[in-house]
């Protein structure tokens, strides 16, 4: 009998440690840019939700102010929930970026129970022109609330929007911070001519191309991107699904349409664990490629510099192969 | 030589000893009746003359030719086994299993047995039926079966008629009786039931935590602890 | 019908899982005979969840999960078996301290690493998708051990169900047994997990011994009935995952849907069961 009891013992101290330690680990302090103790420097404080607002801020920004952004690298955006500590973080900041759909309507709360007299906040859903999210032949709709309409949130993907928001964002930091407005002026027109130039490539493509279907077997977050472009697509899950597993007709309707229209290519999304594009690509021969949309990017592509821009022309060329 | 012999045996659990001064033996053809009240020891001294526990001081030593695989062994029943799925045939037959080795089907051998042991209790209508549906009586005769299946020499019988109503626990001692005296079966049981279990016994066995008497049936009705213990009883 | 099956087998991920799911139903049921008869039921539920804690690990880890799963879900095994062996209401207790604890720990990992995603819920409710051409060897080489040492040893392991005292008793070593048992329903639950999920795959193993036991009374009847309930259910269940897609396009995952279909079988057996009392009187 005492071998037993200490037996047990030993298990559950053994897995108190163990999640302690787990615990601990994790802890690691919190990642993201920029110092939020900044004020000594006399530089504003922008806080940023997700990487796309994060990034162009930085384009027209640099140096000149202390950035934040709250969703870490590597983790999934649509998961997100904000800590204590983020929101001790959004009250503190002098501008305020969010996206302004579904996944944000825990900013409104806060920001209500906020003084945000002194703050500037700017939606990026608030500056362009918006698509209800749809679901087209062959997603597995899932548990989606079919009596709200809800509006997809992806709306950086399209660079003619990126140009809009980027325009948007810079005057609210021009009008936080008078003191640094010429160069936030100057380094915003020279951004825009590079999302500029982006445009155009895509545009290009698009047109050039044998076929315009995409196949995603992943869910679709780049409706904007393909209204623009004119492009038509087949996906596993609508934009802001949270679907995770597949059902087998879904896999099936999207092996078949490879099939059928012949399509060489078929895409994931970035953080997708690429089980369905494998599945997909091994029943029809297409080769699977990364379509990323920015959304947010891995710890590793962070501190190797990636921007929207650098994420987005490695898209042409996979547009390219896919399109023909 | 005697079958079973146990000098000087002692069990314990956790270093504190249950049981002491075990001194007694058991010849071939005898009806040993172990008594004793709850937590008396008795199901330790059963563990340990089954093998499965071995005595903290003295020894228990098996003779005359008898090894474990010859000693049947009829448990105390668990809820769980009341409710079981399974046919009496299906059950008797378990008792056959470590008289073949490693051989992984029964023989016709096997089967035979069970049968005649099916037949000696009566229960040879009841092989087709369903073990969960019998009645406590006619349970209890099946694992009797099962137990004479696993051994012809000694059955050890822990609290046979645990359960079982007045006449149900009669006719389960007149056929344990009946073994012992026309087949020379030996048997050992562990009851707390006097009347029943005492009436043709050969020798007691009386517990409580030491050795209280061990010896001829006669003997301990005479005895002070006999005495004491019957009379005791007929007063409740 | 026919169309819907060649057109459902046409897909090699279905095939796949078919293949992985009937072997992992088979054994799952088998063994579960045994487990649901010993009261051990809550060893399957607890395994379970000791192998999410393990792929959640595996999978923040970057190694192959199967390497780490099935070692560490097999000492889990060993760990509970002695653990209920000792004391009925010690091992309950201590099953749920291993079982939520490795759950706990699953899930702290994977939130600390790459955030709620994907993974964690294909190993909590299966994903069809899970199954590769490893996967389906695997199942097959451990079925055909589970089957060849259940035939094998079909007697002893009744024994030991029906009366561990009495075999222990008459010389049986009922603990490598157990231990056997524990074993092989380690690798099922391993391998079963993925497809059909860690929260449910101990269905797989309790309903089909249960809806059996309804209308049998021998333990080879209960054997029998029991790996073909399973079979079916599976079966079905996964046709039912594929083919039956609400009007707002929703349709149910494969290990959910059989678990659902073995609980309708149960209750119809239940039912059954009932009548046969009724007229057999």
């Amino acid at each position: 009998m005492t071998n037993q009891r200490v037996g047990i013992k030993w298990t559950a101290l053994g897995s108190l440690l163990l999640v302690l330690v787990l615990l601990l680990a994790g802890c690691g302090g919190t990642q993201g840019d920029g110092d939020t103790a900044a004020s000594a420097n006399g530089k504003i404080r922008v806080v940023a939700t997700i990487f796309p607002p994060y990034d162009f801020t930085r384009e027209i920004a640099g140096d000149e102010i202390a950035l934040t952004m709250l969703l870490k690298p590597g983790s999934e955006s649509h998961s997100y929930e904000p800590t204590p500590q983020d929101i001790i973080t959004i009250q503190n900041a002098d501008v305020f970026i969010y996206v302004g759909g579904e996944s944000d309507v825990w900013v409104d709360e806060i920001l209500d129970s906020m003084d945000t007299e002194q703050m500037e906040i700017i939606s990026l859903m608030d500056v362009v022109e918006l698509y209800i999210e749809e679901t087209v032949e062959g997603m597995d709709v899932g548990h989606e609330d079919e009596e709200e309409a809800e509006y997809d949130e992806h709306v950086w993907t399209s660079p003619q929007n990126a140009r809009v928001i980027v325009q948007a964002i810079s005057e609210v930091l021009c009008r936080a911070d008078p003191e640094h407005a010429a160069a936030f002026q100057e380094n915003t027109d020279a951004y825009i001519e590079a999302l500029v130039q982006l445009d155009e490539a895509f545009r290009d493509v698009a047109a050039n191309g044998v076929r315009t279907e995409l196949i995603f077997a992943d869910r679709y977050p780049f409706r904007y991107f393909s209204e623009e472009y004119g492009l038509t697509y087949y996906a596993a899950f609508p934009g802001c699904s949270t679907e995770t597993e597949a059902s087998a007709a879904t896999v099936a309707f999207l092996i078949d349409k490879v099939r059928e229209d012949n399509i060489p290519v078929v895409f994931y999304i970035e953080f997708s664990n690429e089980k369905m594009a494998d599945t997909i690509c091994e029943s029809t021969g297409a080769e699977k490629l990364l379509l990323h949309s920015c959304h947010n990017v891995t710890k590793d592509d962070f501190e190797a510099g990636a921007t929207y821009l650098s994420l987005m022309t490695q898209n042409i060329e996979n547009l390219r192969e896919a399109l023909g | 030589m005697a079958l079973i012999t146990c000098k000087d045996g002692a069990f314990a659990y956790e270093g504190q000893t249950v049981i002491e001064n075990l001194n007694f033996e058991v010849n071939s053809g005898d009806c040993l009746v172990i008594l004793g009240e709850n937590g008396s020891g008795k199901s330790t001294l059963v563990k340990g003359m089954l093998r499965l526990k071995t005595p903290s001081h003295g020894t228990i030593t098996l003779g005359d030719g008898l090894r474990p695989k010859q000693i049947g062994y009829l448990p105390q029943q668990t809820p769980a086994q009341r409710d079981f799925p399974a046919s009496v045939r299906e059950v008797v037959l378990s008792g056959r299993l470590n008289a073949r080795g490693l051989h992984p089907f029964y023989t016709a051998a096997d089967k035979k047995e069970a049968a005649e042991n099916m037949e000696r209790l009566g229960i040879m209508g009841l092989s087709k039926k369903s073990y969960r549906d019998l009645s406590g009586g006619q349970q209890q005769r099946v694992l009797l079966a099962r137990a004479m299946c696993a051994a012809s020499t000694l059955l050890l019988l822990d609290e046979p008629a645990a359960g079982l109503d007045p006449v149900v626990t009669a006719e389960l001692y007149d056929i344990i009786r009946k073994f012992n005296r026309e087949m020379g079966l030996t048997i050992i049981m562990v009851s707390h039931d006097l009347h029943g279990a005492l009436a043709g016994s050969t020798h007691v066995l009386h517990l409580d935590k030491t050795q209280l008497f061990f010896g001829k049936t006669a003997g301990y009705l005479a005895s002070p602890v006999g005495k004491r213990f019957t009379g005791d009883d007929a007063n409740d | 019908m026919i169309s819907l099956f060649s057109e459902m087998f046409s897909y090699v991920f279905i095939q796949r899982a078919v293949i992985v799911g009937l072997l992992v139903a088979l054994c799952a049921s088998l063994l579960g005979v045994s487990l649901v008869l010993k009261r051990y039921s809550m060893i399957g539920d607890g395994l379970s969840h000791v192998g999410f804690g393990a792929l959640a690990v595996s999978t923040a880890m970057g190694t192959a999960p199967l390497a780490v799963s099935i070692p560490v879900v097999v000492v889990a095994a060993f760990l509970l078996l002695r653990i209920s062996e000792s004391s009925k209401i010690k091992g309950d207790a201590a099953i749920a301290i291993i079982s939520t604890g490795s759950l706990a720990v699953g899930v702290i990992v994977i939130s600390m690493t790459s955030g709620m995603n994907t993974d964690v819920c294909n190993f909590l409710f299966g994903s069809i998708l899970a199954m590769s051409k490893g996967d389906v060897y695997l199942s097959v080489a451990v079925s055909i051990v589970v089957i060849i040492l259940f035939v094998f040893f079909y007697h002893r392991i009744f024994a030991v169900t029906f009366d561990e005292n009495f075999a222990k008793a008459t010389g049986t070593r009922a603990g490598l047994y157990n231990m056997l048992i524990a074993l092989l329903t380690a690798l099922t639950i391993v391998l079963g997990m993925r497809l059909c999920g860690a929260l449910l795959i101990s269905g797989l193993i309790i309903f089909p011994s249960l809806s059996a036991m309804r209308i049998s009374g021998n333990f080879k009847g209960v054997i029998i009935i029991s790996a073909i309930i399973s079979l079916v259910c599976f079966f079905a269940g996964v046709v039912f995952s594929y083919a039956y897609i609400t009007p707002a396009g929703a349709s149910a995952p494969t290990g959910a849907s059989v678990v659902a279909v073995n609980i309708i079988v149960f209750l119809l057996l239940s039912i059954a069961g009932r009548l046969k009392g009724v007229f057999s009187k």
